[in-house]
């Protein structure tokens, strides 16, 4: 075993370049693959976390329909014994004392909390002792503030507070990073709930209860029970889901990174292809001599496969290595991206390692299962007296490759995400074809700049075209792929724009601590610059079962006759029903598993409810994670009165700050939260724009990828014809026209991978901007920028990549190559 | 013609210096059929490389028309290479993927100059290949691949013309059409023929035969000298 | 061999007197076997004599000339028809080889060496021709000298063969 094991290890090196390029792309290929997965894992894990740590260890919490409830009310319904362990909240909106900014700017926004030791809340401590009774506040509201443990914090009319723990940015508590983000952000603090209630005025009232009951509970029998309980009451029960759905629309983000991932492997996959079948036809003859001697096919395939297994093994050992690395450095990229705080992570390593591990292992081994077909297949008679083999001219292209590279193209064109892969297959299998006829037009240009070196050139590129046209595809595909991505970052925020202005319902809205009453909308219409405002109902935390059993949860908006929708209907059927009608947010709905018609189970303020889905939403609310249903039907079923939220029209979106702050002075004490169209925009379009470099990073890496496989294949097509190379420099090649051919070689796979890896994007560009999947997000456009980019890029490097061979090929010994073997 | 004084070539294998020529001394006059015979490895392949100009000397001097090869440039060395001298091989190095043609004419291609069509016919009708200017080297036998290998290294009407042992691979009777050749080109175009052989029926087309041993030129002999016979026997039996 | 029959062949090609018969061959053979004119000029009387060649006549400076009968036409046409067989010891260096056995020649090496050597020269010499040959275009003669060098790699290839044992 050792010594077969040596045996192999010795024909791995003995192409030392070769196997170091394809080693390097299999680390590349294993590298980016395992960072996408790190990154998908943690920030997914990430997410789950702040929710968790959000919802605490709680099973159950209480809410009311009028924001606030007296503990006594629910002392009466609660039964004691079944309670493990229990906090109640109360949330009040203050203003801390500074001396300069807005109210807006310093608006806080209290969590009193009944008992500062307790098992359901944990918050990251960076300073202090966050079990002390005291102010609490975030490391960002710390800096503002420039305040440290120990100072205290004077809030307007309430008091002042020694400040016992700094915390990290969490789910829990959390601070705006910078004054301007303080405009539509609250500062997030903890303080005591007694003295919060004294503060606010609301002595014996809290905002929610939240419970963990014992482990023998039967958790569905005391939900019943307490629906029961609290009927007819503002109060209400709901399991706590952890469900971030909600909040981040990260979907898109993680296809991305599938995608990608899947694209560095499948191009190292086939410069490692290219290597072993490569590696299998210069050692035909080797394997006939053996097979001479009483070889089996299956002794040819193991040894073979131990050469693949060295690729595969130290290509994941390296390639998991430096991908964990790269893996915290797209996380970090993506993070400052997507939340505008520090948020302090936990790698996830385990799943996406393991996964890596396995693929990593596993596709040199599938790149090597076609030329391991052929080696185990070699005829002994013909590969020992084989005439060298050499092919003149164009070989007939494989009629079945062309076939099912046409259908592959086809299915490609099917309007699904995952159905490109198929027009990236039928672009692989089809590229001897495409590079023929691009050789139809390239192979005078490529005669006229490199004359007689051009020509030999494109000799060695009919020789090897199919290895060639390998090469080129993946380049092809880098190019194309970038483009796409390109366009689809220069298209989406202007998408988005749209789509926000059209399914966010106004321009500013408004949430108070009070539902708003008539007189209140009265004042706001009359603010100079509103158009109309109109109140409506929200009702959160509604809890439901998809398809598979999970619990989940959004939240439930109103819309009623006289309020502008603050959604698009994308599909609607003509059905009525009993029950009342609901429209489901897309992802909702595909998270649920259920269609248009069905109906649609929720667990809501008034116990469980039936609803029949009228249609599909499409909203920004909630990252379109929402429920839409009729103001009456919240009032009439759902046991929810107050209407808590207001949306205003401006006249003019320059209006827009002035009527925020004429609402700040007027109704400052009550307002929970504000937010404005335009501040939603240009969070979306922030967040794309700061995923853009980093995606332009990684397909940067994706093209270099493909380089390598370029550098690899000029050197075997040199190494393959090192004899003619010698013999070429003999009868008066100088080093300088072989280093062209060479050069003109690469220059050509440059030129056709960039020329149909753009044809190819403008496909895909194409292709997405009339897909109904992307909803018309990405709009028909081509990337100049980029494009100049692309073919700027690919050229060069693929001239970079040729740069080592051609002189590699340049410095071959004429007398050795001569009778090189 | 051709002037090599104290010519020595040294290889490295490991750290090891091998000595291959070990002081040659030749002059070779011009339209000279000159055979280098002698035992494998005893430098003779090597100096026909030095002479192309494959590889330069350890130390000595070689003079080809009088002018120095080795302080030469590696490109001057290849632009004398297609331009004055024509290489034949043992194993005729075609190029694979290119037609009889397209092998015949590479020189004066490679040069960048125009080929006249008149050129290669002849020469084809000399080598006897008519018709075969669009077949690949590996649809013709032995025999017709190393004329093509004579006619490319004769396309471009070079002054001197290196054979590495041409007939090698090749039958009694194909190295004797071979030589033919070699014997008729010379006759009409009075080239310089540097010949490397194992082959007696060979050597006897030679003006002159030198001998190789281990490095050095141990004899050499004219045709017209008496002992030329007695001297091969010496050598060859 | 046969001079009687490569007059004939003369002869068959025209009319001719002795002298130019004497040359003729010497043409024919490239010199390489001189004949001298008695031989010619007895071979033509015998060939007369069996009515193989016939004198019309002489020519103007007297020199008596000769044509090919009908019967000496069949002669040429049945020699040339005949196969030649080849006999053992009709080699005269493997009757050497024989007889230098049978005594237990002490010297055998040095025979065989100078044997060798002598084919050599002939090796050499007759490639020497066969170039002039080619460069003459002269193509039946350097058909014979090469099947003359095959003879010659055929018995320095035996030669060797005896020398080892």
């Amino acid at each position: 075993m050792l010594s077969s094991l040596l045996v192999s290890w010795r024909n791995v090196t003995r192409h030392k370049k070769r196997f170091l390029f394809t080693l390097i792309a299999t680390v590349l290929g294993v590298a980016v693959m395992t960072s996408m997965f790190i990154a998908k894992g943690t920030f997914a894990n990430l997410m789950e976390e702040q929710e968790a740590l959000y919802a605490g260890e709680a099973d159950f919490w209480v809410q009311s329909s009028d924001r606030f409830f007296s503990e006594q009310e629910w002392n009466e319904v609660l039964e004691q014994e079944q309670i493990d362990a229990s906090v109640s909240s109360l949330f009040v909106h203050g203003f801390v004392e500074q001396e300069s900014g807005s109210l807006a700017e310093n608006s806080v926004r209290f969590t009193g909390v009944s008992n500062f030791q307790n098992e359901l809340i944990a918050l990251p401590v960076k300073d202090g002792d966050v079990t002390k009774e005291g102010l609490i506040i975030t490391e960002n509201a710390a800096k503002l503030w420039k305040k440290k443990v120990g100072d205290k914090v004077t809030f307007q009319d309430m008091g002042e507070m020694e400040i016992t723990a700094i915390v990290y940015e969490g789910a829990m508590l959390n601070s705006p990073k910078t004054m301007e983000e303080a405009l539509y952000k609250d500062f997030r603090v903890m303080v005591p709930l007694e003295t919060l209630q004294k503060w606010a005025g609301k002595e014996g009232q809290i905002s929610n209860y939240r419970f963990r009951v014992k482990e023998d509970t039967n958790k569905n029998e005391l939900l019943t029970t307490y629906q029961t309980g609290l009927a007819g009451t503002s109060l209400f029960v709901q399991p706590i889901v952890m469900d971030s759905k909600q909040n981040n629309d990260v979907d898109d983000m993680y296809f991305v990174f599938d995608l990608i991932a899947i694209l560095s492997i499948f191009i190292s996959g086939f410069i490692a292809f290219n290597m072993i079948h490569t590696s299998i036809l210069e050692r035909k003859k080797e394997i006939a001599i053996m097979k001479s001697l009483g070889y089996t096919s299956g002794s040819v395939i193991r040894l073979i496969l131990r050469e693949t297994g060295f690729l595969a093994v130290i290509g994941t050992f390296f390639g998991i290595g430096i991908g964990i690395w790269l893996g915290v450095f797209v996380q970090d990229i993506l993070i400052a991206a997507i939340s505008s705080q520090e948020v302090s992570y936990d790698l996830v390593l385990g799943e996406p390692i393991i996964i890596s591990i396995i693929i990593g292992l596993l596709f040199p081994f599938l790149a090597a299962a076609l030329p391991l077909y052929k080696a185990g297949r070699t005829p002994i008679l013909e590969g020992m007296f084989n005439k060298n083999g050499t092919q003149t001219g164009f070989k007939r292209l494989h009629r079945a490759r062309i076939i099912i590279g046409l259908v592959c193209t086809g299915i490609g064109l099917i309007d699904n995400v995952w159905a490109f892969l198929f027009l990236f297959i039928g672009l692989v299998l089809l590229f001897p074809l495409w590079m023929r006829i691009a050789g139809f037009c390239l192979h005078p240009i490529v005669g006229l700049l490199f004359r007689f070196s051009g020509k030999q050139a494109i000799q060695s590129i009919k020789q090897f075209e199919n290895r060639i046209a390998n090469t080129t595809a993946m380049l092809a595909i880098g190019v194309c792929l970038a483009l796409f991505m390109s366009a689809a970052l220069e298209a989406l925020p202007k998408g988005m724009e749209k789509e926000i202005r059209a399914t966010y319902g106004g321009d500013i809205l408004v949430e108070k601590e009070t539902p708003w009453t008539d007189s209140e909308l009265g004042s706001l219409m009359e603010m100079e610059g509103v158009q109309t405002a109109f109140a409506y109902k929200e009702i959160p935390n509604v809890t439901w079962l998809t398809k598979d059993n999970e619990l989940r949860e959004f939240s439930l908006m109103s819309y009623s006759e006289q309020s502008s929708l603050p959604f698009m209907v994308t599909d609607e059927t003509d059905q009525e029903s009993d029950y009342p009608a609901i429209y489901v947010g897309e992802r909702a709905l595909t998270e649920w598993g259920g269609e248009v018609g069905d109906v649609f189970s929720l667990n809501t303020p008034a116990g469980e409810q039936a609803f029949f889905v009228k249609g599909i939403a499409q909203t920004t609310h909630y990252s379109n994670y929402v429920g839409i249903v009729e103001e009456s039907v919240m009032s009439d079923e759902l046991n929810w009165p107050g209407r808590y939220h207001v949306m205003l029209d401006v006249e003019d979106e320059s209006h827009i700050s002035t009527v925020l702050s004429e609402i700040w002075n007027q109704f400052g004490a009550d307002i929970a939260n504000t937010d404005t169209v335009t501040n939603n925009i240009e969070q979306t379009t922030r967040a794309i724009s700061g995923m853009e470099e980093l995606m332009q990073g990684l397909l940067l890496l994706i093209i270099a990828i493909s380089a390598v496989g370029v550098s690899n294949t000029l050197f075997m097509n040199t190494m393959e014809r090192i004899r003619e190379l010698g013999t070429m420099r003999a009868i008066g090649f100088t080093k300088g026209q072989v280093r062209r051919m060479i050069v003109a070689e690469g220059l050509f796979i440059g030129i056709v991978g960039v020329i149909f890896g753009t044809l190819y994007g403008i496909l895909v560009i194409y292709l997405n901007s009339i897909s109904k999947d992307a909803q018309g997000l990405v709009s028909f456009i081509i990337p100049w920028n980029s494009f100049a980019l692309a073919v700027a890029g690919g050229i060069i490097f693929t001239l970079l990549a040729s740069w080592l061979p051609s002189r590699a090929a340049s410095r071959i010994p004429v007398k050795e190559a001569i009778n090189y073997e | 013609m051709i002037e090599i004084s104290n010519v020595t070539k040294e290889y490295k294998t490991g750290n090891e210096k091998v000595p291959i020529l070990k002081g040659v001394d030749l002059s070779i006059s011009e339209g000279e059929f000159v055979c280098i015979i002698g035992p494998s490895g005893s430098g003779k392949t090597t100096l026909l490389h030095l002479l192309g100009g494959l590889d330069i000397p350890t130390s000595g001097n070689i003079q080809l028309q009088g002018s120095e090869l080795s302080s030469k440039s590696e490109k001057q060395r290849t632009l004398i290479r297609r331009r004055e001298i024509g290489f034949v091989f043992q194993n005729y190095q075609l190029l694979p993927t290119l037609t009889v043609y397209e092998n015949i004419v590479f020189p004066i291609h490679a040069d960048g100059k125009k080929v006249s069509p008149k050129e290669v016919e002849t020469l084809l009708e000399a080598v006897d290949l008519k018709g075969y200017e669009k077949r690949f080297p590996h649809e013709l036998s032995g025999g017709q691949q190393q004329r093509v290998a004579i006619a490319r290294a004769l396309i471009h009407n070079p002054k001197i013309l290196l054979a590495d042992e041409p007939t090698g691979n090749l039958d009694r009777q194909r190295s004797g059409d071979i030589l033919d050749l070699l014997a008729t080109f010379h006759y009409k175009r009075k080239q310089t023929i540097v010949m490397v052989t194992h082959d007696m029926f060979a050597a006897g087309y030679a003006d002159r035969i030198i001998l190789f041993k281990d490095g050095v030129i141990e004899a050499e002999v004219k045709r017209e000298d008496d002992d030329y016979a007695k001297f091969l026997t010496r050598f060859m039996a | 061999m046969s001079v009687k029959h490569s007059l004939l062949a003369l002869l068959y090609e025209k009319p001719r007197h002795g002298y130019e018969l004497k040359t003729g061959f010497e043409e024919l053979v490239q010199g390489m076997w001189p004949l001298n004119a008695g031989q010619v000029y007895t071979t033509l009387d015998r060939l007369e004599r069996d009515e193989f060649v016939t004198s019309p006549g002489h020519d103007k400076k007297d020199r008596k000339l000769y044509t090919i009968t009908n019967a000496g036409q069949e002669e040429l046409w049945s020699w040339l028809e005949k196969p030649v067989g080849r006999s053992l010891l009709k080699d005269e260096f493997y009757f050497k080889f024989l007889c230098a056995s049978h005594v237990s020649y002490e010297n055998k090496q040095t025979m065989i060496r100078n044997q060798k050597e002598t084919m050599l020269k002939d090796v050499l010499h007759l490639t020497h021709l066969k170039k002039q040959m080619v460069i003459m275009d002269n193509k039946t003669m350097k058909m014979l000298i090469e099947g003359a060098l095959l003879h010659l790699e055929a018995d320095l290839k035996w030669l060797d063969m005896i020398a080892d044992v």
